[in-house]
């Protein structure tokens, strides 16, 4: 397992059962993610698993009213919220620059693209990070989300095409920004739920190069 | 049979056998020569071997069989079966020949191993550079002989090289070059113009290959063609020349190998003249790691000046407590010694069983020496603490000796690294003559380029991003600039245009200047195409002095020339010079005298990777500015800016500037304009131009490694030039001053985005650390940034220099020098911070003390100890209901 491997597995928060309940801490999310994990681990050696290949993750997040998906291999690793460097005549999904160890990098908002204001940083410590690999750049990005998650295998047989209306988590519609559905690859249904598969790479590439 | 072997295999096989042929050659040495060694012939026998066994896996059955004869025969050469005479040597040879053969031409080229690459590319461009000169020197007087000896020699190494590290093409036309050389020399003939031309041709597509261009079809095309006017050059001339590809020569350069065994000379590789100098060769890519570590280092050294200055900090306080605890102990000792203390109500006031003990008190001895004892114990310990202090003093004034020392060593390797990146102006010359030369010819014009100052050094990328813009302009001078030949004559001009390029230092810039003996730029044209376009009205082209529409020609879609040319072709224009000289942060000037000619100016930053700053706050963001740009900074009132002609002018020791307002030109939100004291300008000097830059607060000069902004950004930020990291570990933005001596944008005003996502701050002040200590983490662990002040006075100290106002500010009310009241006060008192919401958390639950606290505009009054959830929600109440900074 490479470093960023672990990292991102380490941050794979593994809390399907915790959508509605209050801000989590990271620590409760990786403590959740190590069960979650161990789980996985025991399922991959039970004996009615014939398939030898570990099955493809995602990890799911939500931004405005819409539960998002992205595959594990597109991360690195979830971040709290850095400290942020305002770029004039940026993109306006651009939110910023940060230093993540040294490096700096293009941090965008997912919550942007939507019509309401986005929580500001300071009253939902949930927010987080997700820094997605960006190979073109030769440099991570990036995304801020509103909450993650958890970690679930991703079913590709299940994926049906992408939809223009979400069924949000209280169960009403959302509506999918227009600027975001180019980067919607799919849809599933996670816990009863629906999801939207988002390229999240795509998205960072795409979004930096109008800037 | 069929052949399975995919093409990528068969390519690599080619390319690794192409490597092995010059080695067996080498191995073998010349024929007739004298035996070879025997480690020689080891090699030679291995590497037959290696393609014995290989080209019989990729099925090349034939090209096997060879190998493997040949591996017998030196077998039994080397078992001492068979004596290595003249006929075995000529043997072994004709099989390399013949495994060569085997080999398709396009393969020869492709293997050269990636590192000596680097090196030999470099090392041709060097001889194609001595080269060059030769020619221009043979084409002023095509008579001399001197010239050709000094092209053969550099042509001779290339041909050996290229043809030990199969670069085939290079050696074939090395080779030729040679041939021709040869002839030229032994003839005595002055060289002919079509003659020149080949070897100029010749050259310039030595360049081409040596360069890594891709083969592509034109590429070929004109390598057959020159080829062709070689072979067609060098037949009718003699006959004895073209035997120079069966035989060995034998003339002065007799030396020269034959087309079917190129064997090098042994000194070859290690005797290139240039090599007489002691230097090394170092991969720009290690050498950048290295820049880049040293910039690290830097920024950790920044860290690191940041820790020292907080031991400074704790040595103060611990100071300060240790003299209290000795003053303390000693008071205690002397009291009870003089009995202004008595020891049995120290006891009584003490001891959990006060009552019990008080009957006994007088007569209790053990319990009056017990506390003596302690008393003493304390002075000793607090005077075994002094000590220590002391010690721990002497160590930090070390520490901090050696951070002095640190830093002056590391700005010092840092130079010399920066120095070593550097190579000299020069290197671009054969580029700059050849694009002069091939223009002039196409469109018919004589044009003489002359270099001053190519000893400069610049650094090597900076070098590399210059090259095109100035071969850009080069094409545009002999295109645009200077005029036909019958302009010329009717100008009284002589009839060879002149075109000057002088490099030269001044302070930390370079400047390179590009200047034309042409017509100059045609206002009248000018003006046209400013009305046409819509960048100008009518009336203002009309009024416009030339010198102000000079600059026009820099923007997009701007052509004088009436027709496209094919040479400069009109398409891309100056506008895409102007850009890349600004993406390297320099600056881009024109001046032109009708008749007389045109003269571009490029203005280069200094080293790119460590620079010094000036920080400063501007729409609650912090800003650096290099400070290579800055002339000086003072501080501006009201009174001092006009505005004319809707720009802002500031007028400072006697000059008028244009001034801008920092965070409107680079599109922040606005600065508040109700600041009645003086605020801090910048005055910067960017060539011949002077502005101001207005801003909200001066935070002082840093050390910071800026990575250039188009690494993280596609699409260029005007103004802005890169982005740094400084010793705390923020982003900041650097701006680009160049970029400010041009107009912005229009649509920059537009792309301006509200700032969002930023972290809370909070001021916390108070006079226990311990407190401060606590109540940072409490409010890290909660999102907010904090600031920290020992009391009233440190706190107006740290926000004079904070970058923006914090958020919320949490005072305590006793302390030293100015207290909470007075601090509260003074807050409230000034503009800037009306608006900074301050909760008092203090001790003192006194009723009046809180009513005091309200009059002076507190927003909320806590008293110690604090509920932590409390403390939270009124912090968060306070920050809620203030209003949003004031517009």
């Amino acid at each position: 397992m490479s470093q960023e491997r672990i990292q991102a597995t380490e941050e794979r928060t593994g809390v399907d059962h915790d959508i509605a309940g209050a801000p989590l801490p990271l620590e409760a999310l990786v403590r959740l993610l190590d069960s979650e994990i161990a789980a996985v681990e025991l399922n991959e050696q039970g004996p009615d698993d014939a398939e030898i290949s570990t099955p493809e993750l995602i990890i799911r997040f939500s931004v405005g009213e819409i539960v998002f998906a992205v595959t594990a291999d597109q991360m690195v690793e979830i971040e709290s919220v850095p400290a942020l460097t305002f770029v004039p005549q940026a993109a306006p999904a651009v939110c910023g620059l940060a230093n993540l160890r040294g490096e700096i990098i293009v941090v965008l908002d997912l919550a942007r693209h939507f019509d309401q204001d986005g929580p500001s940083i300071g009253d939902s410590t949930s927010r987080r990070m997700i820094v997605v690999r960006n190979a073109c750049l030769g440099r991570p990005s990036g995304v801020l989300v509103d909450r993650v998650f958890g970690i679930g295998p991703l079913d590709r047989d299940q994926l049906s095409p992408p939809r223009q209306v979400w069924a949000s988590p209280d169960q009403t519609g959302a509506v999918l920004p227009k600027s975001l559905a180019p980067f919607v690859t799919g849809s599933l249904t996670v816990a009863e739920q629906d999801v939207a598969l988002i390229d999240l790479g795509a998205y960072a590439r795409s979004t930096e190069a109008e800037t | 049979m069929v052949r399975r072997v995919s093409k990528e295999v068969l390519d690599g096989f080619f390319s690794e056998v192409s490597s092995y042929l010059p080695r067996i050659r080498n191995s073998l040495g010349g024929v007739g020569s004298s035996p070879p060694a025997i480690d020689a012939l080891e090699e030679a026998y291995r590497l037959m071997h290696s393609i014995k066994g290989t080209a019989s896996m990729v099925d090349l059955q034939e090209m096997s069989r060879v190998a493997g004869s040949a591996e017998e025969v030196l077998d039994e050469v080397l078992n001492g079966k068979r004596p290595f005479d003249a006929k075995t040597g000529a043997d072994l040879l004709a099989a390399t020949d013949s495994i060569g053969a085997q080999i398709p031409q396009q393969a020869s080229m492709t293997y050269v191993d990636p590192e000596l690459a680097a090196t030999i590319t470099e090392e041709f461009q060097g001889y194609l550079e001595i080269i060059g000169v030769q020619l221009r020197l043979l084409e002023s007087d095509q008579t001399q002989i001197e010239p050709l000896a000094k092209i053969k020699r550099p042509l001779h190494t290339m041909k050996g090289t290229a043809g030990i590290v199969g670069m085939g093409e290079v050696s074939q036309l090395t080779h030729r070059m040679e041939d021709l050389l040869t002839d030229l020399d032994q003839q005595g003939l002055p060289v002919s113009d079509l003659e020149l031309q080949l070897l100029f041709q010749a050259t310039d597509l030595l360049f081409d290959l040596v360069g890594g261009e891709p083969i592509t079809e034109a590429l070929t095309a004109q390598l057959e063609a020159t080829h062709q006017a070689f072979t067609e050059k060098l037949r009718p001339t003699s006959a004895t020349l073209s035997s120079a590809f069966e035989e060995p020569t034998h003339t002065p350069a007799a030396e020269a190998p034959t087309a079917s065994s190129p064997a090098p000379e042994p000194q070859l590789i290690s005797e290139p003249h240039s090599r007489s100098e002691s230097i090394l060769r170092v991969r720009a890519d290690r050498l950048d790691g290295v820049l880049r570590l040293m910039g690290d280092v830097t920024l950790q050294r920044s860290g690191f000046d940041r820790q020292v200055a907080r031991l400074n900090e704790l040595r103060g306080e611990l100071r300060l407590n240790l003299r209290r605890l000795g003053r303390m102990a000693r008071q205690l000792t002397t009291e009870l010694d003089t009995g202004g203390l008595p020891a049995s109500a120290a006891v009584a006031s003490t001891a959990s069983h006060a009552q019990a003990a008080s009957e006994f008190d007088s007569l209790e001895m053990d319990r009056y020496t017990q506390l003596n004892l302690l008393a003493r114990q304390l002075e000793e310990a607090a005077t075994d603490s002094a000590a220590v202090g002391s010690g721990f003093e002497s160590l930090a004034r070390e520490v901090e000796g050696f951070q002095t020392r640190m830093g002056v060593l590391t700005r010092d390797i840092q130079e010399q690294l920066t120095q070593l990146r550097t190579v000299r102006f020069s290197t671009l010359n054969s580029r700059l003559h050849r694009t002069v030369r091939v223009t002039a010819e196409k469109r018919d014009k004589a044009v003489a380029l002359s270099i001053e100052g190519g000893e400069i050094e610049l650094d090597k990328n900076v070098l590399e991003e210059i090259a095109e813009p100035m071969l850009h302009l080069l094409r545009n001078a002999v295109d645009h600039g200077i005029e036909p030949l019958q302009a010329r004559r009717a100008a009284g001009k002589s009839d060879h245009g002149t075109i000057k390029i002088q490099v030269a230092h001044q302070g930390t810039e370079a400047t390179i200047r590009v200047r034309d003996d042409g017509a100059g730029l045609d206002i009248e044209s000018l003006r046209r195409t400013a009305t046409k376009l819509g960048v100008l009205t009518a009336e203002e082209a009309e009024s416009a002095t030339p010198e102000a529409l000079h600059p026009l020609i820099f923007h997009r879609g701007f052509s004088t020339a009436r027709e496209v040319s094919e040479v400069s072709g009109r398409g891309i224009g100056l506008d895409v010079v102007s850009t890349s000289i600004a993406q390297l942060r320099g600056l881009l000037e024109i001046e032109s005298e009708p008749g007389i000619g045109t003269t571009f100016t490029i203005r280069l930053p200094g080293s790119q990777s460590v620079l010094r700053v000036l920080l400063f706050a501007t729409g609650g963001e912090t800003l650096a500015v290099p400070l290579t740009a800055i002339d000086r900074v003072e501080s501006v009132t009201a009174d001092d800016l006009e505005t004319v002609n809707g720009h802002r002018r500031l007028t400072t020791m006697g000059e008028s500037l244009r001034a801008l307002e920092t965070g409107e030109i680079l599109g922040m939100p606005q600065r508040k304009q109700d600041d009645p004291s003086g605020l801090p300008a910048i005055i910067l000097e960017l060539g011949s131009k002077r502005l101001a830059l207005l801003t909200e607060r001066i935070l002082g000069v840093q050390e910071v490694v800026a990575r250039p902004l188009s690494e993280v950004f596609s699409r260029r930020l005007f103004g802005l030039g890169g982005a740094a990291l400084t010793g705390d570990g923020r982003v900041v933005l650097v701006l680009n001053p160049n970029d400010l001596a041009h107009e912005p944008p229009a649509a920059t005003s537009s792309l301006t985005a509200p700032t969002r996502a930023r972290k809370p701050e909070v001021l916390i002040v108070d006079d226990s650390l311990s407190v401060r200590q606590i109540l940072s983490r409490l409010m890290e662990r909660h999102g907010w940034r904090t600031l920290v002040a020992r009391n009233g006075k440190d706190a107006l100290e740290v926000l004079g220099r904070a970058p923006r106002i914090p958020d919320i500010a949490i005072v305590d009310l006793e302390m030293p020098e100015i207290d909470g009241f007075e601090l509260t006060r003074a807050l409230k008192a000034q503009a800037i911070y009306r608006q900074m919401p301050i909760v008092i958390l203090t001790t003192r639950a006194a009723e009046k003390h809180r009513r005091k606290a309200f009059e002076l505009g507190a927003s909320d009054y806590l008293i110690k100890p604090y509920h932590e959830e409390t403390l939270l929600e009124t912090l968060r109440r306070a920050t809620d209901v203030s209003p949003e900074t004031p517009a």
